[in-house]
């Protein structure tokens, strides 16, 4: 997950429970606060009861008869006093939610209870306020509160969501216009990403050097296989000229002339190895152009054109099998030439007289698998560990090649991100399988 | 022909004037890209073959003078880096032809017959040789008006043998022309022989072939007197 969804989701779900949280808490706080606002209404509404029994007399409110209960209820019966006489003390003013049954109306009241001592007499006084009013005012006054929690909580989560996009928006400018982008080190976008953050300005600079490094790293290696090539191949090629010209100029005897021909035929090997490492130091210094589209198919009937008379000289069948084919895009055609090249040549070369070789391309989910399978001489489990070393030779008595085949076979694959596996059993044959991974860009 | 040889290393040089100077070119030579470029600008040449790394400089930039220049010369770029990116940009700059060092004498002449061929229009377009009638351009032999069917490769070598005619071409060097570039790991190998005793088989189905030898131990040679 991209560090901005994570911050982001973060922020809203952490403030997601502090909304639950308040939606909880918020109506208990309300009718807490609105209950003891209620209470200290009632206190002072007794304090004026009291005060004016104390100035007018119990007589205006209540009979002499012992029983007798004064009850005054306002019109809405929102509020009512009753006052009574009592022989219990009531130690305290008692706060209770209580229901009154008023001309067939049941009504929830807040009533307070106190006793108080007039001119000798114990009298007992209830005040009750109607509970509707509370709840109404409390439902009111939690709709504001939800509605005020709301939009502060959308408001904040909105600036946060800008704040950490502005806040990470060099983050995702060195990601984008310099990790994404780079498949070469020459290719690489070294401008300074613009940031106030000491973090980034740290990571960006830290991400430029190690580039600047890499890059003369790759530019010291080009410049050394080119050195090493001109180096290595110069001498030869002064060599071969002057080989050829002794044999053009015929006045060698016949036993002179078959020594040239077997120095330059050392030499050629000379030239095909330095050529060969050369070439493998060229794929891994990213010398080579990935600009074809290139046929599975057309390539393996290339191949076989090519090598056709080997088949002929040790009898050997090749069979196409393709059950669909692939246009490789990004991909190098001469390259990939060689690589099939040399696996069909590997497969000709450790093969039995008569046999078949199978070069079969099929897709396989989102993959294309290209398989070169020969009915040869089979390679030892041991030796399977070691086919990709160079100048690692398996069989090397079977063989006049100098063992750099199949190391091309791994580099080239690699290359063009192709996996390369390899089943053998001894006597019976290999199966090369390529694995090629484009077929999602392709269609 | 005139062939300026713009080269470094001088005993290479000096042997492709030996090879060249047998086929009727004649041949000059600079060692610096200062002095090739004082050369080219005073005479006229027919081929320059160019080495990429002087001493002095790059030669691709003397290719670019004297394209600059408008000399009709035509390039041969001769080097041993091999990078791609100087075999691009020689052809870009309009070099006609490219050949990795190292490479032999004899496919260094068919190159230049070939670009000869190209610079003079297409009047020799067919070679007769004993009756023969190669027609390059389409690729195809005929034998008084009738086909020869002859493979890619077959016409490869014949068509090679007949550029370098009254030489010996060792199988190596055939062997390098048809699969020049492909970096396979058994050098030695007798594929050769079997080409040319195919070709030898289609051949003789319309005249003599005692004109295609075969020089023992060392390779083939098409004798034209």
């Amino acid at each position: 997950m991209k560090l901005r969804s994570k911050l982001t989701l973060y922020s809203t779900l952490s403030k997601l429970i502090v909304l639950v949280a308040f939606i909880i808490i918020v109506p208990i706080i309300i009718s807490i606060v609105s209950t003891q606002h209620t209470d200290n209404r009632l206190q002072n509404m007794k304090e004026k009861v009291i005060k004016i029994v104390n100035k007018v007399g119990i007589k205006e409110f209540l009979q002499e008869e012992q029983d007798s209960i004064f009850s005054s209820y306002n019109i809405l019966k929102e509020e009512y006093i009753s006052i009574e006489s009592t022989e219990k003390v009531m130690p305290e003013v008692h706060f209770e939610n209580t229901q009154r049954i008023w001309e067939d109306e049941t009504v929830d009241y807040r009533v307070l209870n106190v006793t108080f001592r007039h001119r000798g007499h114990l009298y007992m006084l209830e005040i009750g306020k109607s509970l509707a009013v509370m709840k109404e005012l409390n439902l009111v006054l939690q709709k504001v509160a939800f509605f005020v929690l709301i939009i502060s909580f959308a408001i904040t989560i909105l600036l946060n969501i800008g704040y950490s996009n502005y806040l990470l928006r060099p983050f995702h400018q060195i990601i984008e216009k310099k990790l994404k982008t780079v498949n070469h080190p020459e290719k690489f976008n070294f401008e300074t990403i613009p940031t106030t953050t000491t973090d980034f300005i740290y990571l960006d600079q830290t991400i430029n050097e190690m580039m600047h490094k890499i890059r003369d790293t790759f530019t010291r290696e080009k410049e050394f296989i080119s050195n090493v090539s001109h180096e290595l191949l110069t001498p030869v090629s002064v060599l071969q000229t002057r080989f050829e010209n002794m044999l053009a100029e015929g006045k060698l005897d016949e036993d002179s002339s078959l020594r040239i021909i077997e120095s330059l035929k050392t030499l050629n090997r000379l030239k095909k190895v330095t050529n060969t490492l050369l070439l493998i130091s060229r794929i891994e210094n990213d010398q080579y152009l990935k600009n074809d589209t290139v046929s599975m198919k057309k390539l393996a009937e290339e191949v076989i054109m090519e090598i056709e008379e080997r088949f002929t000289e040790k009898n050997i069948r090749p069979v196409l099998e393709f059950t669909d084919d692939l246009e490789l895009q990004h991909a190098n055609h001469d390259l990939l030439f060689t690589l099939l090249f040399n696996l069909v040549n590997n497969a000709i070369k450790y093969n039995v007289p008569d046999g078949t070789i199978y070069v079969r391309g099929f897709p396989a989910s989102d993959k294309f698998i290209l398989e070169v399978e020969d009915s040869g001489i089979g390679i030892s489990k041991d030796n399977i560990r070691n086919i990709f070393s160079r100048f690692k030779r398996v069989n090397a008595t079977l063989t006049e090649g100098y063992g750099l085949g199949l190391p091309i076979v791994k580099t080239i694959a690699d290359f063009h991100g192709i996996e390369v596996f390899v089943d053998s059993e001894l006597g019976k044959g290999t199966v090369f399988r390529l694995i090629i991974q484009n077929i999602i860009e392709n269609s | 022909m005139n062939v300026l040889i713009v080269e470094d290393e001088q005993t290479l040089s000096r042997e492709i004037t030996i090879f060249l100077s047998k086929e009727n070119y004649s041949c000059d030579i600079a060692a610096s890209k200062k002095e090739a470029s004082e050369k080219i600008f005073v005479n006229n040449y027919d081929f320059i073959l160019l080495d990429l790394g002087l001493p002095d400089g790059d030669g691709l930039s003397l290719l670019e003078e004297a394209k600059n220049a408008e000399k009709e010369a035509s390039f041969i770029i001769l080097t041993a880096r091999g990078a791609t990116s100087d075999k691009i940009g020689g052809l870009n700059l309009g070099a006609d032809d490219y050949l990795a060092k190292p490479f032999s004498l004899p496919e260094l002449h068919s190159r230049m017959q070939a670009i000869t061929r190209r610079r003079h229009g297409l009047r020799k377009n067919v070679i007769s040789f004993f009756g023969f009638q190669m027609d390059i351009q389409n690729r195809t032999v005929t034998f008084a008006s009738k086909d020869v069917p002859l493979t890619k490769k077959e016409f490869d070598i014949l068509h090679y043998l007949l550029l370098n005619k009254n030489r010996v071409l060792t199988r190596l060097q055939l062997t390098e022309h048809i699969w020049g570039n492909i970096l396979e790991d058994d050098y030695d190998s007798n594929y050769m022989d079997v080409h040319i005793k195919n070709l030898r088989k289609k051949l003789s189905g319309f005249s003599e072939t005692d004109w295609l030898e075969t020089v023992r131990g060392i390779g083939y040679k098409v004798s034209m007197r």
